[in-house]
């Protein structure tokens, strides 16, 4: 009976560096192409078409021509604001497409007795409703009080950006409950990026990992075509564009954790890949910046790897042997010297404060090497009992 | 510091303009290129004079001979004002300083100046020489140089802020514990050297304590033995000295026999001798009583000799008479020849000159001649006279010769007859003591045989005295011997005492070396294990201290610049990481007001840290920012407000050409620039 794609969270302009901003891109016309080759009827995108309210005008630039290819495929595009690019004020770029004329904002409700009711958006029998995502899940309460105006003997679909229950797993996130949903034949969801479906409810993913561990977790992104003349209507359509080789090392040796994670790297063939470097462990005594990522990346590059990705964030060093509060560094070195004198118990203890303070001298202007060192040595051995 | 007013007299725009500055937040505003930023020049100009490698040019107005600052704060209350003039000569040079506290002006040169300044606001005196990072870092960092800093290599700005921080000390400290560690390691060797011998010398004075007990033990057996012998040798000599007292006893009878044979020999003469003599007396005796003296004889005799004597007296006194009258009548003759002699030749007489007469002569002649032959026989008649005399004198003498001779004979008769009683008695005498001698002389060869058989009975010890005296000098060696073995072990007990004492002496040395050698060596093997450690450990906490804190402000200055999504936080290097989502974004992809917000919120939380760690500085209460909001979108700029009022610094000071930001601010002083001449509105 009808045929359309169902595209959400695809972010444009999410990612700050040029070539993933491109394959975010890439992946986004890849998607418009298999519609329009598909034939669908029309596109649902749920949201999180940008990825900010004010996208940069380069990526505005790219996404006209992108709906100007569906407007003369004569594919309708109805579209909602997901928490990324929607706008308190309700302005955002939006609605310059719409204005443009190349989608339809579906959104329209009505507010009465706590009570939030939708107005359908219909095309050729197809009632499409839509509540845009809000910024830090303030939606869902919203939400809960949907109700659907009546739009008898049309196939009602419900586009909305909020995290469902079934999807939330342990997500420390507000949720709405499946039960609460009005009823609809199909429910376009859009804001949690995972390909998930139950029965007419779909989440098709982003159209690009937004992310680094979604690039981890699905590689790709993915959009749905839903055909419901099919036995199975719901077809996910998966937009590879580059493959992604994962590095999750956990690093124990910051001396020769770079030497050995090119090492590891040279066993793979990195020709237009996307290197995934994850980085963690606990480094105690070890120095993160040892770790040479700069040279790693490099040569991921120079072996022909399309873009190196770098997640640094559980490298952990600053475990620090004593917590104290900062007043000035003579109380810092105070109580470390304590600190390790009552760990490290000898009788020359009690020279460390002296001796760190004769020794901290330096050579004058005008003195020789001969002449300072003789003379540090004469005030260290004099602290030191030697003479 | 607060600052309260500037003066610029040709300052790079500026030909002669005043500012005064209020506490509290004042922007600096103006069109880009009115003289906003030469404003914040001048006044670190002001305060530190030209920076190493900064050009007076680019301070003094162009064309300008001359100029000038003049910049009054205020340092805990105290007012100051400093004034610093740039003369262009061949180049642009710093010409006059002057400092002013309190009212109390001080020219002085520029050096000093800086240093009094460094001084003023307890800044490191490091910074006299070296560009004034803790300046630059904490009150005014020009427009760009906090993203170049952003920008920097790793290494270089982990040195510079190490050397913010102050933390360059701990390096310098390691460094200077190599060289002490190098000094006492050295010092070990020469030890470890001096003191090498000890086992040695321990091993070598216990054999010498060894022998030397071992010796002491054989000196009992040394003595014992010159005992035994010094005994052996004496009883020797006391047997010896008896045999000599016997030898002794035979000489004295031997000396007896010879005074005994000599008493025999003299007594056995005498009796011979008085045996010849009495026989020799019988007869005297015997021929005496043969002879007859005639006592009356011997009288006549000796009459008849007196009377021959009176007669030849008298004949001798004729005798005389007659030689005197023969020598009266030489005389008479002797004196007739001389007068005859000169009357024979004599014509003048001599006495009355007057002529002899011839028959005078004759005359005298005559008579003389007389007298003469009368003489001559007269002495012819005497002479006659005078021998008979002497016949008879010459009789008389023989008769006297006769019976003198006769006197004589009688004479011995005489006193043979007195001496024959005398013999006799002398006799009686002789053969009384020949009988004595007698039996004196049988006694004495008794005697004798006695003796000499007494002295053949002790011959035999001569010889027993010889063997005596060869065993005794045998003896006597062999003491000898044992004396000079015991005094060698002595000796050389002496030697070796001697020897373990040095030794002893030198191991005690060696102990007290040994004893510092352990002191130095657990000295330097603290410095390594311990000492080391510990400093690292402090600069270690000290930098990541720093780090966390200087991390923490820094990502709280960025997010209340930048709305959500952006994660920042520094790398062990200090190096701004940016995260968003979950992945690292290059500080190359983020957008010009991104940017700009780092290094602003890098400043600041850098700024922060500066001061609460350097809490001593005077500079805390000052902060210049320039142009802080390059590339700022509308939004960010209004989060300006909330983070210009969190910064909370007594005074503040902005350069902005952003309008809006006028709202935020307490003060606002406007620049123009007007045909290179920039001026206050």
């Amino acid at each position: 009976m009808v045929k359309f794609a169902h595209l959400a969270d695809i972010h444009l302009g999410g990612w700050r560096q040029g070539p993933m901003q491109d394959l975010n891109f890439q992946s986004f016309q890849k998607a418009i192409e298999i519609s329009i080759e598909n034939k669908v009827e029309f596109m649902l995108i749920a949201g999180d078409l940008f990825d900010s309210a004010y996208p940069p005008i380069e990526i505005l630039k790219e996404t006209f021509a992108e709906f100007r290819k569906l407007k003369e495929a004569k594919i309708p595009v109805f579209i909602i604001a997901g928490s990324h690019d929607y706008s308190v004020s309700g302005k955002s770029f939006l609605d310059v497409l719409e204005k443009a004329g190349f989608c339809k904002n579906v959104h329209d409700s009505e507010i009465k007795d706590d009570v939030i009711s939708l107005n359908p958006t219909t095309h050729e029998g197809i009632a499409i409703y839509g509540y845009p995502g809000k910024k830090s899940g303030l939606e869902v309460q919203d939400i809960k009080k949907l109700k659907l105006n009546e739009a008898p003997g049309m196939f009602k679909i419900l586009m909305l950006h909020t995290t469902l229950d079934k999807v939330r797993g342990v997500l420390p996130i507000d949720y709405v409950n499946l039960e609460e949903l009005p009823e609809a034949n199909y429910y376009a969801l859009g804001h949690i990026h995972v390909d998930f479906r139950y029965k007419n409810l779909v989440y098709p993913g982003p159209i690009f990992p937004n992310n680094f561990s979604e690039l981890e977790s699905l590689e790709n992104g993915s959009f749905y075509i839903v055909d419901t003349e099919l036995g199975n209507p719901f077809e996910k359509i998966e937009l590879k564009l580059k493959e992604i080789i994962p590095l999750d090392i956990v690093v124990k040796n910051t001396q020769t954790a770079t030497d050995n994670i090119i090492e590891e790297l040279k066993k793979r063939n990195l020709q237009d890949k996307i290197v995934l470097l994850r980085l963690s462990g606990n480094l105690e005594n070890q120095k993160a910046s040892d770790i040479k990522i700069e040279k790693i990346e490099n040569f991921c590059l120079e072996n022909g790897a399309y873009f190196v990705l770098k997640n640094t964030h559980d490298l952990k060093t600053d475990d620090l042997e004593i917590n104290m509060e900062i007043k000035n560094q003579d109380n810092l070195e105070e109580e470390t010297v304590k600190k390790y004198s009552e760990e490290n118990p000898s009788k020359f203890n009690s020279l460390i404060p002296k001796l760190m303070n004769i020794l901290s001298v330096e050579k004058q202007e005008g003195e020789t090497i001969d002449s300072f060192n003789q003379r540090l040595l004469a005030e260290s051995k004099k602290t030191l009992d030697l003479e | 510091m607060i600052l309260k007013k500037i003066i610029l007299e040709n300052i790079r725009s500026y030909e002669n303009e005043e500012i005064q500055f209020n506490t509290g937040s004042t922007l600096l505003a103006g069109d880009i290129g009115s003289g906003k930023t030469t404003i914040l020049l001048a006044i670190e100009f002001g305060l530190f004079g030209l920076q190493p490698g900064q050009r007076g040019s680019s301070i003094l107005r162009n064309g300008e001979k001359e100029g000038k600052v003049l910049l009054e704060f205020d340092v805990d209350g105290k007012n100051i004002l400093v004034e610093r003039s740039l003369k262009r000569g061949k180049s642009v040079s710093q010409e006059y300083a002057a400092i002013t506290i309190e009212g109390e002006k001080q020219e002085m040169a520029v050096t000093e100046l800086k240093q009094r300044i460094l001084d003023l606001l307890k800044y490191p005196k490091e910074f006299s020489k070296k560009q004034n990072t803790l300046y630059k870092f904490t009150v005014y960092t020009p427009q760009e140089e906090m993203k170049q800093i952003i920008l920097e290599d790793p290494e270089t700005r982990v040195n510079t802020l190490r050397h913010v921080f102050g933390i360059d000390k701990y390096r310098t400290i390691l460094e200077n514990v190599g060289i002490l560690r190098l000094k006492l390691r050295e010092e070990k060797r020469m030890m470890e050297g001096a003191t090498s011998t000890l086992d040695e010398d321990m091993k070598l004075i216990e054999k010498k304590q060894k022998h030397v007990e071992e010796r002491k033990k054989e000196l009992y057996g040394l003595e014992s033995d010159l005992l035994v012998k010094k005994e052996k040798r004496r009883e020797k000599e006391k047997e010896k000295e008896e045999i000599a007292k016997l030898i002794e006893g035979k000489s004295e009878l031997k000396a007896k026999l010879g005074q005994t044979t000599g008493i025999l020999h003299s007594k056995t003469e005498i009796f011979t001798n008085n045996q010849k003599m009495m026989e020799s007396l019988k007869k005297e005796i015997q021929e005496f009583q043969s002879l007859n003296f005639n006592p009356l004889e011997f009288q006549e005799i000796e009459d008849n000799i007196l009377k021959n004597k009176k007669q030849m007296q008298k004949f001798s006194d004729l005798s005389l008479e007659i030689n005197s009258q023969i020598a009266t009548l030489n005389f008479k003759i002797s004196d007739c020849e001389k007068l005859a002699k000169k009357m024979q030749n004599l014509e003048v007489c001599p006495t009355c000159r007057q002529d002899v007469d011839a028959v005078y002569r004759a005359n005298v002649l005559n008579k003389n001649h007389n007298e003469l032959s009368q003489s001559r026989n007269k002495i012819e008649d005497l002479q006659i006279e005078k021998k008979t005399i002497s016949d008879k004198i010459k009789e008389l003498e023989i008769s006297n010769n006769f019976l003198e001779k006769k006197l004589t004979d009688l004479k011995i008769l005489k006193m043979k007859s007195e001496n024959v009683d005398e013999k006799r008695l002398k006799l009686n005498e002789l053969e009384r003591s020949n009988s004595s001698f007698d039996s004196d002389i049988k006694l004495l060869k008794n005697q004798i045989e006695t003796i000499k058989s007494e002295i053949l009975s002790l011959s035999k010890y001569d010889l027993i005295f010889e063997d005596k005296s060869k065993e005794l000098v045998s003896l006597s060696r062999e003491e000898r011997m044992a004396d000079i073995k015991l005094a060698e072990a002595k000796k050389e007990i002496e030697m070796s005492e001697a020897s373990i004492k040095e030794l002893e002496e030198r191991i005690n040395k060696i102990k007290k070396l040994k004893k510092k050698l352990d002191h130095v060596s657990e000295l330097e093997m603290w410095l390594n294990k311990k000492f080391v450690p510990v400093v690292s450990f402090i600069e270690r906490n000290v930098m990541i201290s720093l780090k966390n804190e200087f991390s923490k402000l820094f990502s709280e200055w960025f997010g209340a610049l930048v709305p959500d999504n952006f994660n920042v936080r520094l790398s062990d290097n200090f190096t701004p990481i940016i995260e968003q989502q979950d992945y690292e974004i290059d500080y190359a992809y983020l957008s010009g007001g991104e940017r700009t917000a780092i290094a602003l919120a890098y400043r600041l939380a850098l700024n922060q840290v500066i001061n609460s760690l350097m809490s001593k500085i005077k500079t805390k209460d000052l902060v210049i920012l320039d142009e802080p909001t390059d590339g700022f979108s509308d939004q960010q700029l209004d989060k300006m407000r909330e983070v210009l009022d969190q910064l909370n610094v007594k005074q503040l000071i902005i350069v902005s050409h952003e309008q809006k930001i006028e709202g935020f601010v307490e003060n606002v002083i406007k620049f123009k620039k007007e045909y290179g001449i920039s001026y206050r509105e």
